[in-house]
């Protein structure tokens, strides 16, 4: 078999053409029903979750999950970050929360509790929350059950809220003086 | 003494800046220091801008429409009000094909530049306005005005000729702003 240029070129053109055609017939994921960010650094995400009507499951009827944006610091400290990952995408991110529960979808929050913490993971593509998770591609909420146990249960489903009705939600929760 | 004249005073080549090597560091611990410091760092920012570059690469940055979907994404993240959000959905996100060739290829501008020391200013203005559009396009954050200042040191300070190409090729083109 001898080499010829003309032809190695004819299958390189071949194969390139092959993979464009393969490139082109990839499908398109949907967009993720909770769809936030592992790298953004000062993203507020507002998610409500909603039970289920008569599901048997311990939770607050209507639960809202602030993430807050990172401070100051940890943003300067993703220069690092990024680089020992040598521009890896991010996979895994921790970020401060408050979960504001409610008994109905109106009104002002039962209890509200700060200083928590969320884990985010594109791996798995679930938020875990004290107490909860959520499934970030379905939005589907599952709730430990009960209180304090490692099981948990399917209890209702969550959105991300807009943008803005996000600030809308943090503004009307802010304390009035 | 005559060590230290030495590796104080210009070299061959006549340039009055120093040339960063263990010679000089020994004969002048303090300012070797610095000068050592902030070699690393151009190095380490030149390491930063190579991982920004690479990963465009991988993302078909140029010719696919991963900057449309990021863009988009972006959009839905920051608030709608903010000027950030007009820039992005006036500018940005109907020249994104534009904006993915300028990032690209400056940010392998950059990394060539502060990795080789060549043309190290121009490469630390070019960080720089990229760094300042990114933030205008909605992707400010604290980490971007650390990496303006140590972009403006590379500015600022003749790094390329204490270790870098500028050095030499200043010497064959003294009239050529780009290795001064």
């Amino acid at each position: 078999m001898t080499f010829s240029p003309a032809s190695a070129m004819r299958r390189i053109s071949v194969m390139l053409l092959a993979s464009l055609c393969v490139q082109g017939a990839q499908a398109v994921d949907p967009p993720p029903a909770i769809n936030v960010s592992e790298i953004c650094t000062t993203c507020q995400d507002v998610i409500r979750c909603t039970r289920d009507p008569g599901s048997p499951v311990p939770a607050y009827p209507v639960v809202v999950y602030y993430l807050h944006p990172h401070s100051t610091w940890e943003q300067i400290v993703t220069i690092w970050d990024y680089l020992i990952r040598f521009g890896k995408p991010k996979q895994e991110d921790t970020r401060e929360l408050t979960i504001y529960e409610f008994m109905a979808p109106e009104g002002r929050p039962a209890q509200i509790r700060g200083g928590q913490a969320a884990k985010l993971s594109a791996v798995k593509m679930t938020i875990d929350v004290p107490g909860a998770r959520i499934d970030r591609t379905s939005g589907q909420w599952s709730v430990a059950d009960p209180p304090g146990a490692t099981e948990l249960r399917t209890a209702g489903s969550c959105t991300l809220l807009p943008v803005a009705d996000g600030f809308a939600f943090l503004r009307s929760m802010a304390p009035t003086s | 003494m005559n060590t230290l004249a030495s590796a104080t005073l210009p070299d061959d080549s006549g340039n009055p800046r120093p040339r960063f090597t263990l010679k000089f560091l020994r004969a002048n611990p303090l300012r070797g220091t610095g000068i050592g410091l902030a070699l690393l760092l151009r190095f380490l920012f030149g390491i930063f801008f190579l991982g920004g570059a690479v990963n465009k690469f991988q993302r078909n940055y140029m010719f696919g429409d991963y900057p449309l979907e990021l863009f988009t994404r972006r959009l839905t993240e920051i608030d709608p009000t903010s000027f950030p959000a007009l820039y992005l959905e006036k500018f940005i996100i109907p020249n994104y094909h534009l904006i993915g060739w300028v990032v690209t290829w400056g940010e392998v501008a950059v990394a060539v530049g502060m990795l080789l020391g060549l043309c190290t200013r121009t490469a630390g203005l070019i960080a720089i306005f990229l760094m300042v559009n990114f933030s205008l396009g909605g992707y400010h954050d604290a980490s971007l005005i650390v990496l303006n200042l140590i972009a403006l040191i590379f500015v600022v300070l003749p790094t390329g000729h204490w270790r870098g190409l500028d050095r030499g090729l200043h010497a064959r083109h003294p009239d050529a702003i780009w290795f001064k």
